[in-house]
């Protein structure tokens, strides 16, 4: 499991995070919600390492500042919100460089960044210059890299871990929930999933557990139904939200409320 | 047509489609035939009149070789092939690893201030090694000079990173400007220490700063070779990182690159190739920068095979430049420099015409 303790976090002087904790189950998608800037991406840079910050953070039980770099990557990747590239690199070169540590040495290594790419809905894209594919086409060729550097979601009988930094931002409705399935697959299998998400209805519909920030501290961790309440959504993001079930599935939907704004 | 079980299994894994790999082995091998036949044609050709298949033929009769063609070949052209061999393929490494380090294809040791560093040290060195104490100056014996100027280099990459990167990003215009004014500044101070400089030290000066191999000897080789055959080894090891690099520090690091230590050992891998090659034969521009660039246009930027090809591309090209150098005015011959500057110059300015967004960046 995923455990960060009492992170704090301080840019330019100033407190982003103040006592943030959270835990992850493995086989579970955990999603990170809030308003911007209530420091839902901050805790992530936090606990995967990118940002400097007081507190612990373990992972399947190992403190992460106490396991080099390469051991990690054998089990947590992490997709940044943005990402770069230097040099004209094809589609299935910037895949393959998520073939890290033991994946690599597997005997169908080669086909397998073709493999990750059909999983984000990118068959066929390979022999393109990712510079010259759409920002969603980018944001799923990092995907296809992140996930590729994780590809079972168990090795014997450890669980690995995405965490992914609004996946889904730059996407369309239908490959928003393709890549939501994917993850949710991958936390089927056994493996953990952090993400940080801005969609409440997709966030609803697929998380296993939501954590609710609110100025740079948890203003509520749990189960959809015990985070995803009127009261709670109302008070982070500040305007009237009524949180409704679906009529036939019964999973929650959020709606706000206009009138109510003002 | 019966289809052979072993042809099944290996076909779909040459034909996946974005894998420049088998184009880059091809690529290195044609390469490699390349430095070769470069490497012959460069032994037999000379002001001296001495012809490989003469010799050649005489070797292989058993007959005797005369003075003047040992002396020729074995102390005049083979220290110079070697020579250019090692420097070609330091200076287009030391440029491929900056370029990868900065993630930018326009840093370029000559560019940016790192060779005119380099000269800064060897220069020091020549001027004022004299003042060291007698024991320093026997512990480095002849390997002075190019242990100056991979100081010298060593330190003007560092100031170069540090100005230019900010939170992992590169800035390209703070990294050109501040490369030029770290090259102004090593060229006033050479200025100064050019004044203090007795007369043997300004003639060593003078030859050294033609940018040629004409001083090329087997002394000087041994003395720069470690150094270059050193940086040579490090980079491979810099290639995985590299390609990770290009993603950004934080993607890298995920990747479980150990990012400081690969570039601390990039900045000395470039600060050791540029350094030494500026020891031996001074300034020779634009191999850094043009080698990388049209290798990545015909194979990929894959550093895995980007490096030991540029490696291959910068020694034949080297010795290209040098065999013009030698024979356009012959017997007298020209700075390198001027060959690879006449050469480089219109492709770098190409490349700047056809990727005018890189500098923007």
């Amino acid at each position: 499991m995923l455990d960060a303790k009492d992170i704090d976090v301080e840019l330019g002087g100033k407190a982003i995070l103040r006592g943030a904790s959270l835990q992850a189950q493995a086989g579970r998608l955990t999603v990170i919600v809030g308003p911007n800037g209530s420091g839902k991406t901050t805790l992530l840079r936090a606990i995967t390492g990118d940002l400097p910050h007081s507190g612990s953070v373990c992972l399947n039980g190992q403190n992460t500042r106490r396991i080099p770099a390469w051991a990690l990557a054998e089990y947590r990747a992490v997709l940044p919100q943005a990402s770069q590239l230097a040099f004209p690199f094809t589609v299935h070169e910037v895949v393959r460089l998520g073939l890290v540590g033991a994946t690599a040495l597997r005997a169908d290594a080669t086909h397998l960044p073709t493999r990750a790419l059909e999983r984000v809905g990118l068959a066929g894209y390979g022999g393109r210059y990712f510079q010259e594919l759409s920002g969603g086409e980018q944001a799923r060729a990092q995907l296809a890299r992140v996930l590729l550097q994780v590809w079972q979601p168990v090795v014997a009988g450890v669980p690995r871990w995405l965490f992914l930094d609004e996946p889904v931002a730059a996407l369309d409705i239908g490959h928003q929930l393709q890549v939501m399935t994917m993850a949710r697959d991958f936390a089927r299998a056994g493996g953990g999933v952090v993400a940080v998400m801005h969609d409440l209805n997709l966030t609803a519909m697929f998380a296993d557990d939501i954590t609710l920030m609110l100025d740079g501290q948890v203003l509520a961790h749990g189960g959809v139904r015990d985070v995803m309440t009127d009261t709670n959504l109302s008070h982070a993001y500040g305007c009237a939200l009524r949180v409704s079930s679906l009529p036939r599935a019964g999973e929650a939907f959020i709606l706000p409320q206009a009138a109510e704004i003002a | 047509m019966v289809a052979l079980p072993f042809t099944n299994r290996r076909i779909p894994a040459m034909a996946v489609a974005g894998d420049r790999a088998l184009r880059a082995r091809a690529t290195m091998a044609a390469l490699a035939v390349f430095v070769l036949a470069v490497s012959v044609l460069s032994l037999g050709v000379g002001a001296a009149g001495v012809s490989l298949p003469d010799v050649l033929g005489k070797m292989a009769s058993g007959e005797a070789l005369s003075l003047r063609e040992r002396v020729v070949l074995f102390d005049i052209r083979l220290p110079r092939l070697l020579t250019g061999l090692l420097v070609g393929a330091s200076l287009a490494v030391s440029g491929a690893v900056m370029q990868g380090l900065f993630r930018n294809p326009l840093a370029d040791p000559g560019i940016v201030g790192v060779g005119a560093g380099a000269g800064l040290g060897a220069v020091l060195a020549i001027v004022l090694g004299g003042l060291l104490p007698p024991a320093a100056l026997a512990f480095t014996g002849m390997h002075l000079i190019p242990l100056a100027a991979f100081f010298g280099g060593w330190a003007s990459t560092l100031i170069l990173y540090r100005v230019s990167t900010r939170r992992g990003r590169t800035s390209v215009a703070t990294m050109l400007l501040a490369g030029i004014a770290l090259g102004a500044l090593a060229g006033a101070l050479t200025g100064i220490l050019v004044y203090i400089a007795d007369d043997q030290q300004l003639r060593d000066l003078t030859f050294w700063g033609l940018g040629s191999l004409a001083g090329a000897s087997w002394a000087k080789l041994t003395a720069a070779a470690p150094i270059m055959v050193l940086a040579l080894i490090a980079a491979p090891v810099l290639a995985r990182a590299l390609n990770g690099l290009a993603l950004g520090e934080a993607a890298a690091s995920h990747m479980g690159i150990p990012v400081q230590r690969m570039k601390n050992l990039a900045i000395l891998t470039v600060a050791g190739a540029t350094g030494a090659a500026v020891a031996v034969s001074g300034g020779i521009g634009f191999i850094g920068i043009v080698v990388p660039h049209l290798l990545r246009l015909a194979m990929g930027p894959d550093h895995r095979y980007l490096l030991p090809a540029a490696a291959l591309l910068g020694a034949g090209l080297l010795l290209m430049a040098d065999m013009i150098a030698r024979l356009v005015i012959a017997p007298a011959e020209l700075p390198i420099g001027i060959v690879t500057a006449v050469l480089g110059g219109p492709v770098f300015l190409w490349i700047l015409l056809r990727r005018r967004g890189i500098v923007d960046m």
